[in-house]
């Protein structure tokens, strides 16, 4: 994963004593207590590390060091002499993006990054096929089990897809970075890094954060994070009333469905507030999010930040504008004279003309002296940390626990703040019940009654509830269908689909994370976030309902009768969209005991070891991304042995072994360990099947030496698994076995390309 | 002249005897340390080498016996067989190898015989580094704006080559590193006074007699980097102890100006090294990387080290 390059304009700093064209391009960036430089091009003796951390003063360095191309050993000398400076002005330093080159000069130079910590570097990466180079970002937070490995995965060429792998020696590259601490960005970091300058951090960084602050009739918001889909506008604007502040400084990147429910966020808050006032409005938010249709009769933007670029501190930094006190300037699409707050010098506005253009249509703000002075004080009261809820319980707990802190309501406090448990399948969760385009009128259902235990009827949605005990009831809606089996039946793929998914949030082994859970993440983000993007697609539709179709199937096949044979609970309700043909909605629901929860979390996540590999069941979900298998085993490690010396590589699921079929890891162990004693015997080939990557299943095969000679015959009396081969295949011998196997095309270990 | 060689290896010992015979010199395997004494006892035997492995027997007797050179090879980091080289100043050569089943590389094994074997010949020719068949260009290096235009031009020459980016910038990378020792490091004025070294950052401009020589050539398997001065000023312990704080944690020495790790800069971007001291006449380095290969690769082989005339220890 590469990072998108920052979008802010920066401000260029040349390097004092070298002539035209600086060999080190800096780019500063700030924002309150927080600076980032970004790096570009040869560190040498041209570098004024000495002078540079003189002029740099924040809580939090954040250094770039992506595009660092060479560093030479007076470089290096400099570096440290900058970064042993700066170390005296910053409370914490953060290297992000770290280039091979910068990674070799940590794994040299003792304390080449000081009281810094290194948060993600990039690895190289090389492909075969294409020759492609690459770079992979790694971050110390998501990859640690990674880096503390020393075994960096094989992964698909962007170019080709075929397998490239890790052009560089673990050992030596990860020898610093292996020994370093795990650690997670603040939040305040991670979100002036994500949403500002759009550098990669974790998942969870960019989760919708809302806090909730109730002072007498006002109440503060203060939301954190990315504006997607998933924002809980009913649960937001459930019993809004009096005046209220929404603080949007923490917003990052603002998706069109995130933005379609904000819009819906204001529409239905409106009519039971005195008045909506926003503050700290981003220019991103600024642009989309504050036309007059957008803000309707109520809301009024108090403040936004524009950017603007010190010459002298060589600085750009978002500064807060108040629109009341400005706004004689803004309606002439004028951004207002600011000093810096440092150096006291004239700032220049950084901003596009597109943005300043719309600065007349924002309204003059009605309000006093006093209402500015409590909005400045409800913004910079802290946030009174709480552990996030990971599980419905935990989130009701919470609520109760009342406070001045709320939390939202169960389900949605699950989905918004929980960054662990629930996170695989929020996307569904998150959705509030609408009734769809095209639905119609409802004439009919199989109850007088929607039943308590369907809390949503968005279409496709599905969700699970903890049971007190430790079992679990989830639902499954269907789309609608044009019987109600049907429904009922993709309601129930659904509900499996979402059983799937709790028992994963379950399987805390980080390496089933890594080899597991990310083969098909992406997969199924990708075809759920379609299905929702163009409700109406018939193709969309079917993607999502043939995924969760051979979901349910290998979770029947793989979870050893854990799954209950038939659900606990069906509904549908009929509509009628006023052309005459109806059309039905399903909803289906399993319960599962705790004992059976906990059967499935130990199915899958028990490894079993074989030729120097384990290997987990393959994992219902998978089917998101390989519709076709529906048993194996997924390679979680690979270390020495004859798995490894075949050509195998984590991730990898294995499909047959020897000819026969592995069902599951149990059978992985099993047959590998009897195939290769029988190799060891007789002498042989020892073949696997596996699935790597998208595409058809590629064979691997390589030849064991027996003890015994080998018949390399056509027959003769030995069967058909003598030699080394099952399934019908002749015995090898010693033949090339390349053209047995496919050829080419197969991938096999003989394969030259190999 | 007669080499005691120190090798397990049956296949690679009797390779190297005909390495040793083909360069004129009557070569011995033994392949336990214990026979090493005795057989150094014999006043025709000159050389010793083994592996980095065995190199305490290499140094112990070279101790014994004044005179006798050591030849180290290895398929470990050089940081391992340096230690022999601080330990022994008659141990001046560690030939990388890609294994413990191959020998080292025949041509570079040969430039150390020949040369022993005719001391006065001096350093070689830049073909003699490159197989029949070369191309290259060669750069008087007199300023500091000509010093970065030559780096550039090392790196496009090798890019040229169509090999991996990276390989070009450790090139230019190597390329400056010995440059700014040709230029900031080396000159001296008639007292032995260091011109230039005090201030790094200072754009210079040498004398045409100071000027530094860059040559670079290809053959396409391998790239040859070689950069010359003037003064012959580098000594054995610069490189040694450079290389063996560089290697071992890279602490700074900042006493003569630099941070005291372009030697370790130079390690990490050249699988071979060649250094060649006419005291007050010469300092010629020349640094190696082979094309056949990939960047994990080219990390992970050993690295060669070889120091010559007054660079290395008493003969």
């Amino acid at each position: 994963m590469d990072a998108a390059a920052p979008h802010q304009q920066p401000t260029v700093v040349g390097i004092p004593g070298v002539p035209a064209g600086p060999k080190l391009q800096i780019d500063k960036f700030a924002d309150g207590g927080i600076v980032c430089l970004r790096l570009s091009g040869t560190i040498d003796e041209s570098f004024e590390g000495k002078k540079l951390a003189e002029t740099i003063k924040a809580q939090t360095l954040v250094l770039d060091l992506g595009d660092i191309r060479k560093v030479s050993s007076f470089g290096i000398r400099e570096w440290v002499d900058f970064i042993n400076g700066v170390g005296k002005h910053s409370e914490r330093i953060v290297l992000v993006e770290c280039a091979p080159k910068i990674v070799d000069q940590l794994n040299m130079v003792a304390n080449f990054a000081g009281t810094g910590r290194v948060y993600s570097f990039y690895s190289p990466y090389h492909c075969d096929y294409c020759d492609k180079d690459d770079r992979v970002l790694y971050q110390i937070d998501r990859d640690f089990e990674v880096i503390k490995s020393m075994k960096p995965p094989q992964r698909p060429c962007t170019q080709c897809g075929e397998m490239q792998y890790f052009n560089e020696d673990p050992i030596t590259f990860f020898s610093y970075l292996a020994g370093a601490e795990k650690f997670e960005l603040d939040p305040d970091v991670a979100a002036f890094l994500s949403s500002k300058l759009s550098y990669a951090v974790s998942d969870s960084a960019r989760k919708l954060r809302i806090d909730k602050i109730i002072d007498g009739r006002t109440t503060f918001v203060r939301l954190g994070g990315d504006l997607e889909k998933t924002f809980p506008r009913e649960k937001l604007a459930e019993g809004m009333e009096g005046v209220v502040i929404v603080d949007i400084a923490g917003i990052g990147k603002i998706e069109p469905a995130g933005a379609a429910e904000w819009r819906g966020f204001l529409q239905m808050a409106t009519p039971g507030v005195e008045a909506l006032y926003l503050t700290g409005v981003t220019p991103t938010f600024l642009d989309k999010l504050t036309r007059p249709e957008d803000l309707g009769p109520k809301a009024q933007v108090l403040s936004f930040t524009l950017p603007y670029t010190c010459a002298t501190c060589s600085t750009t930094a978002g500064q807060l504008i108040d629109v009341d006190e400005h706004f004689d300037v803004l309606k002439f699409a004028t951004p207002p004279d600011l000093k810096c707050p440092d150096c006291k010098n004239a700032l220049v506005c950084a901003a596009p003309e597109g943005l300043l253009t719309h600065l007349p249509s924002l309204p003059r703000p009605s309000v006093t002296a006093d209402f500015k002075k409590l909005v400045a004080d409800l913004r910079a009261r802290k946030v009174q940390v709480k552990k996030l809820a990971t599980t419905v319980a935990e989130a009701a707990a919470q609520q109760q626990g009342g406070g001045v802190w709320l939390a939202f309501t169960a389900a949605a406090a699950t989905v918004v703040l929980a960054g662990g448990a629930f996170f695989i399948y929020k996307s569904f969760i998150a959705e509030q019940p609408h009734k769809g385009p095209g639905r119609g009128k409802q004439s009919g259902a199989s109850a007088e009654v929607r039943p308590a235990w369907v809390t949503s009827d968005a279409s496709l949605a599905a969700y699970c509830k903890d049971d007190q005990g430790g079992g679990m009831t989830c639902v499954g809606v269907s789309g609608l269908s044009p019987t109600s089996d049907d429904g009922i039946d993709e309601a129930g793929d659904a509900a499996l689909d979402a059983i799937a998914g709790a028992v994963a949030s379950r399987i805390e082994d980080p390496a089933w994370r890594t080899r597991v859970g990310n083969l098909y993440a992406q997969a199924r983000q990708a075809k759920l976030a379609a299905a929702d993007k163009d409700p109406n697609s018939a193709s969309a539709r079917r993607e999502v309902r043939d995924a969760r179709r051979a979901v349910a199937k290998t979770l029947r096949a793989t979870s050893g009768g854990a799954v209950p044979a038939a659900p606990s609970e069906r509904y549908w309700e009929e509509y009628d969209n006023g052309t005459g043909s109806k059309q039905f909605l399903g909803f289906t629901a399993y319960t599962l005991q705790s004992t059976e929860v906990k059967r499935l979390v130990d199915a899958y996540k028990t490894p079993h070891e074989a030729l120097g590999a384990k290997a987990m069941t393959v994992f219902p979900q998978l089917a998101w991304r390989y519709p076709e298998v529906s048993r194996g085993a997924v390679l979680v490690a690979v270390d020495k042995g004859e798995l490894r010396d075949l050509g195998l590589a984590p991730s990898y699921v294995v499909l047959e072994i020897g000819g026969r079929d592995v069902s599951d890891a149990a059978a992985f162990g099993q047959l590998a360990k009897e195939e290769l004693t029988r190799l060891k015997a007789s002498g042989g080939t020892l073949a696997v099947e596996v699935q790597a990557g998208d595409g058809d299943p590629r064979s691997f095969a390589a030849q064991i030496k027996g003890d015994k000679p080998v018949d390399t015959g056509t027959g003769g009396g030995s069967g058909g698994r003598s030699g080394g081969n099952s399934g019908g295949r002749t015995g090898t011998g010693n033949v090339n076995v390349w053209d047995r196997y496919g050829g080419g095309g197969s991938g096999g270990r003989e394969d030259p390309t190999q | 002249m007669r080499a005691i060689v120190l090798e397990r290896n049956k296949q690679v010992g009797r390779r190297l005897v005909r390495y040793f015979l083909s360069a004129g010199v009557e070569a011995v395997v033994v392949e336990d340390p214990a026979q090493v004494p005795p057989a150094v006892a014999d006043p025709a035997v000159s050389w010793v080498c083994a592996d980095g492995f065995d190199g305490d027997a290499v140094r112990d007797a070279c101790r014994a016996r004044p005179g006798i050179r050591g030849m180290l090879w290895t398929a470990e980091p050089l940081r391992r067989s340096l230690r022999h080289l601080a330990e022994c100043n008659s141990i001046n050569h560690v030939l990388g190898r890609k294994d413990f089943e191959s020998a080292p590389r025949a041509w570079e094994m040969m430039m150390v015989l020949r040369r022993a074997l005719d001391p006065a010949a001096g350093p070689p020719p830049l073909p003699a580094y490159l197989d029949w068949g070369y191309t290259g260009f060669e750069e008087r290096v007199g300023s500091t704006a000509q010093r970065d235009i030559v780096v550039q031009r090392v790196q496009d020459f090798v890019l040229a080559l169509q090999v991996p980016k990276r390989l070009g910038e450790m090139m230019s990378e190597l390329a400056h590193e010995l440059l700014m020792n040709a230029m900031y490091d080396a000159p001296v004025d008639l007292n032995g006074v260091h011109k230039y070294a005090v201030d790094r950052k200072a754009e210079i401009t040498l004398a045409p007699d100071e000027h530094a020589l860059v040559r670079l050539a290809t053959d396409g398997t391998r790239v040859v980097l070689q950069v010359r001065d003037r003064f012959g000023g580098l000594l054995r312990r610069h490189v040694v102890d450079g290389l063996a704080r560089g290697l071992a944690g890279g602490e700074m020495d900042q006493s003569h100006g630099g941070a005291g790790l372009g030697m370790a800069v130079c390690h990490h971007n050249a699988l071979a090294m060649f250094f060649d001291v006419s005291r007050g006449r010469h300092t010629e380095v020349t640094a190696m990387i082979e094309l056949d290969f990939n960047l994990r690769e080219v990390r992970t082989l050993a690295r060669s080290l070889h120091l010559f005339d007054a660079v290395a220890g008493p003969q």
